[in-house]
């Protein structure tokens, strides 16, 4: 590995304040994207900062309305929690789909956010959940939507002297149901070749609010809008899910890439999106018999 | 900045080194300790071969900075057998299910085992398998690998 500067941050104070002298320096964490992209080359720096240290920034809160995710909360945190699950159970079925228990002992959600690869398979279900991005420097806070803070492969919204602190969702109302899925080559240590995450909120049969998100088929993971449209208002018998489906062809841009041909992506992705309305669909009224 | 003297405590014994921020702990391990027991298969997080125990969690060491486990207990496979040279039952129960063939997976299979009875004394088999997802195995097929994780656990159970 080429040689680097290596500074260990205790606190969150001394950490932006390293920062904002050193905008340049690279946040390392659980180093599972950083040690290898330093190895290929891909990424490049003379100065990084160990952030592992700043308990400031390792939490996972729940309250009735929300959950507020630090960003150095592993994803085997996030697998294992039986809260998420039952709040947010895309997001741990998201979390428990990626890589391996080795890595997700280590890696972080928010070192798969900064990295911001359109395959991520946290960012469809954050997606869907309208999360919220809060991003800090010595002189304060922003917050986000989690669609402005991907740009493009590998882009966050990030400015010199900023780090990406949380991610704050809203717990769905009662009478929700969400449904995620992982399409890869294998069962564990995938990248995925397309991902879908959906909610649905039913209320007296009607669907009140849909949301449906895809991941791998464009630069970013998408929001498939027409499809929402479609859903929306609709008598659960009459919702077509092969139609709301279909809707997702002109927001989805997939690629031939190592992994799948653009052809397989487009093809699958329609199917993964019916699955998981229908999942989001069976789950909200599983809820509603309970 | 550039180098860093930490404190490792591995297999019990306490080192010191001085190191570059740019060395891995595998690098550490068998470059530096000579403990070639821990593997370096692909130098990327993809193979497993390279996994140790840190802090009683499975970890893969070719994706830890050696400075960034300052203050850390590792357990490699050299730490596996007792003091006295008595095998391990995870070991022993490899041996005699047949789950070696070329024995390069297998640091790296037995230390994620370990982990795993550590936290899970009787695992079933699907959990066996979500554990070992990141070792990769080329010869044997996995299936005597897990219905040895599976014997280990037996024995070990019985003799609580």
């Amino acid at each position: 590995m080429k040689p680097f500067d290596l500074v260990i941050a205790h606190n969150l104070y001394q950490l932006l304040e390293f920062i904002k002298e050193n905008p340049s320096a690279f946040l390392v964490a659980g180093a599972t994207d950083f040690i290898p992209f330093i190895q290929s080359g891909r990424w490049r720096t003379n100065l990084a900062i160990d952030i592992t240290r700043v308990k400031e920034l390792h939490f996972l809160k729940f309250s009735k309305s929300r959950v507020d995710i630090g960003t150095l909360t592993t994803l085997k945190e996030l697998a294992i929690s039986r809260q998420l699950q039952t709040s947010l159970p895309i997001l741990q079925e998201a979390a428990a789909s990626m890589a391996d228990p080795l890595i997700r002992t280590r890696a972080t959600i928010g070192g798969n956010l900064c990295t911001a690869s359109p395959a991520s398979d946290c960012l469809p279900p954050l997606m869907v959940l309208d999360a919220e991005v809060s991003m800090i420097s010595i002189n304060g806070e922003r917050r986000i939507s989690i669609r402005d803070f991907i740009l493009a492969p590998g882009k966050n919204a990030l400015m010199p002297g900023e780090i990406l602190s949380s991610i704050r969702c809203s717990v769905p109302k009662n009478g929700s149901g969400m449904g995620f899925l992982k399409l890869g080559l294998r069962r564990a240590m995938a990248v995925a070749v397309v991902n879908a995450a959906a909610l649905v909120v039913l209320e007296n049969g009607f669907i009140q609010e849909s949301r449906l998100a895809l991941g791998a088929v464009a630069p970013t993971p998408v929001r498939c809008y027409k499809s929402e449209e479609y859903m929306k208002g609709k008598n659960i018998s009459e919702a077509d899910l092969s139609v709301a489906a279909g809707l997702i062809q002109d927001v989805i841009q997939p690629i031939d890439d190592v992994r799948s041909s653009a052809g397989y992506r487009r093809w699958s992705s329609e199917i993964l999106a019916r699955r998981v309305l229908e999942q989001s669909l069976m789950r909200a009224r599983e809820k509603q018999n309970a | 900045m550039h180098e860093h003297t930490i404190r490792l405590l591995i297999n019990g014994i306490e080192y010191n080194p001085t190191l570059t921020s740019n060395i891995t702990l595998l690098e550490y391990l068998r470059d530096e300790l000579h403990f070639t027991g821990t593997k370096d298969g692909c130098k990327e997080g993809e193979c497993g071969a390279c996994t140790v125990v840190m802090n009683g969690e499975a970890v893969k060491s070719c994706l830890i900075l050696a400075v960034q486990a300052d203050g850390a207990s590792i357990e490699t496979v050299e730490g596996l057998a007792g003091t006295d040279g008595g095998l391990h039952p995870l070991q022993e129960a490899f041996m005699k299910l047949g789950a070696v063939q070329c024995g390069f997976c297998t640091p790296g299979m037995l230390i994620t085992a370990k982990a795993l009875l550590s936290h899970n004394a009787s695992p079933n088999y699907e959990e066996i398998k979500t554990a070992l997802s990141g070792n990769l195995c080329r010869c044997t097929g996995y299936v005597k690998i897990i219905n040895a994780v599976a014997y280990a656990a037996s024995i070990m159970d019985s003799t609580r």
